[in-house]
């Protein structure tokens, strides 16, 4: 019993010293972005693998998801004889929460397991320790690019996955008599300069989250090929369920300022 | 000068140096030898601030490095060249690439690409390498990677180098290349070298001092012959499993 205590004792001071870190490491990579060199080439081409690399899966998974979404609201809708509220429902849906937090997901997958994997191999081969004796800034030279690639990235795939998911909608919705020219039109409607914002708010913010989890977690692996799947795997978790953290704690303090309502 | 007193360093509750004392004198070739996790990297890591120590104190060339702020460190690295234990070339990098690294993005030196171009391949000429460029790391063998990190170390002309285990997994020929590189860099550069090793034979042909580091204390140090004569027990066993040739 005794030992449990214990036990979840070191697991809670261990969680906060690893938060501390990362905030850190989010506080260093900030300060670091607006002082030369920009090594723009090294910008560029996270922006492809990140950004560009990221394309597929956003806009299949907002397709899919629009439709299902779309077609099981058209289901209980048709009952209620109010289809034409599908477009206002998916577009809001999308815009507030199905984007922002599924597209912060696949991307803290898939980026996310990339940071980590990539830095933390470096770490581990002592590619960064030879970085920093040759007397280059790993977190200038290696995280900087990166956080600013995903901030950069980040919104953008949220409009993707946003655009592809209502061209989902528009699909399902056809069949139930509401065409497209239609659906816009009302979808338009709904839509609030400050949802958009809001959007970007939350974008920005699990950017610089994921790139500074994974980073963090990288650059600290240990042990070989082990320790760099375990700060891989440990990257992932963290920055899922960060995502989810986030995007709730921005809700509850953006929207009575923006939407006018409390959560 | 590289003078090392005191040092004592643990990871968590292990404890891995347990006060090292080691004088590595201007334009000689001190080699650190020991076995395996005797913490001969850790030592060295010390002497260019990637670690600090917990206790003790490492000067080079007069300076405290554990007292150095991030320009003084940066300086100080200007002055040394390192050659890891896993070479660290940059995998995401070719070779000209990697060799380029120190000038173009640490001094960030504005060379016109030819010239940058010659520094490079003089630097990989001294060991012999030739046609290199465009490879990546990945597609070099053993023996090739740890020369071409030594052709990245020493392109900025430093005065001191550091060898984490420059021979350990080469065949006894290129071992024997790589030696006579260190004696290269040595004469051609005169350059203060720092070498760990556990290969007794390479260590009596480049050293100028051996230092046998064991359970985290320096046992005994000076000239190789007497080293070989030593009566410390610790070292006679490590070099009783070594027949000279
Ligand atoms: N950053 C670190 N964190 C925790 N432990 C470490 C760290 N670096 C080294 N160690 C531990 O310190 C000990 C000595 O490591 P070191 O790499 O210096 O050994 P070594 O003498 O170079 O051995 P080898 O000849 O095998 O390279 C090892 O047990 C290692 O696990
Ligand atoms: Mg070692």
């Amino acid at each position: 019993m005794k030992g449990s205590v214990e036990n979840l004792g070191s697991a809670v001071v261990e969680g906060i010293d690893r938060l501390g870190g990362m905030l850190r490491l989010c506080g260093a990579t900030l300060r670091r972005m607006p002082s030369p060199p920009y090594r723009v080439r090294l910008i560029l081409n996270q922006l492809d693998q990140i950004g560009f690399g990221s394309i597929f899966i956003v806009s299949l998974t907002g397709f899919f998801t629009g439709m299902v979404f779309a077609l099981n609201s058209l289901n209980a809708l048709t009952e209620l004889q109010a289809e034409g509220m599908v477009a206002p429902s998916m577009t809001l849906a999308l815009t507030r929460e199905l984007g922002p937090i599924l597209t912060g997901l696949l991307v803290a997958g898939r980026t996310g397991s990339a940071i980590a994997t990539e830095l933390g191999t470096m770490r581990v081969t002592e590619q960064i320790d030879a970085m920093e004796m040759m007397g280059v800034d790993p977190v200038k030279y290696l995280v900087v690019p990166r956080a600013i690639a995903l901030v950069i990235c980040m919104p953008l795939l949220n409009a993707i996955f946003i655009f592809t998911g209502i061209y989902g909608s528009i699909i399902a919705a056809e069949p139930f008599g509401i065409n497209a020219a239609l659906f816009i039109q009302e979808a338009l409607r709904m839509v609030d300069a400050n949802d958009v914002l809001i959007g970007v708010i939350k974008m920005v913010a699990f950017g610089l989250m994921i790139s500074a989890v994974a980073a963090y977690e990288g650059m600290r692996a240990r042990g070989g090929a082990k320790g760099v799947g375990l700060s891989a795997t440990r990257s992932v978790v963290i920055t899922s369920l960060m995502v989810l953290a986030l995007d709730w704690i921005l809700m509850l303090m953006l929207a009575p300022v923006m939407l006018g309502f409390d959560l | 000068m590289i003078h090392v007193q005191g040092l004592e360093k643990s990871f968590g509750d292990r404890p891995i140096l347990l006060g090292v004392d080691l004088l590595c004198r201007t334009g000689e070739t001190t080699v650190i030898l020991g076995g395996s996790g005797a913490g001969k990297s850790v030592l060295m890591k010390h002497m260019v601030g990637l670690l600090t120590g917990d206790k003790g104190s490492v000067e080079v060339d007069g300076q405290q490095v554990g007292e150095l702020d991030a320009a003084g460190l940066r300086a100080l690295r200007d002055r040394v060249g390192m050659v890891f234990q896993q070479s660290a070339l940059f995998d995401s990098m070719t070779v000209f690439e990697n060799v380029a690294f120190p000038v173009t993005q640490a001094a960030r030196e504005k060379l016109s690409p030819s010239e940058l171009a010659e520094r490079v391949h003089e630097s990989l000429a001294l060991f012999d390498l030739h046609d290199v460029d465009d490879l990546t790391p990945a597609e070099l063998s053993g023996g090739m990677r740890k020369r071409v990190a030594l052709a990245r170390a020493i392109i900025r002309r430093p005065g001191i180098v550091l060898y984490d285990e420059l021979t350990t997994g080469l065949d006894p020929v290129t071992t024997r290349q790589v030696d006579s590189m260190i004696q290269t860099a040595r004469q051609k550069l005169g350059v203060t070298s720092v070498v760990i090793s556990h290969d007794i034979g390479s260590a009596f042909r480049v050293a100028d001092q051996i230092a046998f580091l064991h359970e985290g204390r320096i046992l005994a140090h000076g000239r190789p012959e007497e080293m070989r004569r030593s009566e410390q027990p610790e070292l006679k066993e490590f070099l009783s499993s070594w027949e000279p040739a």
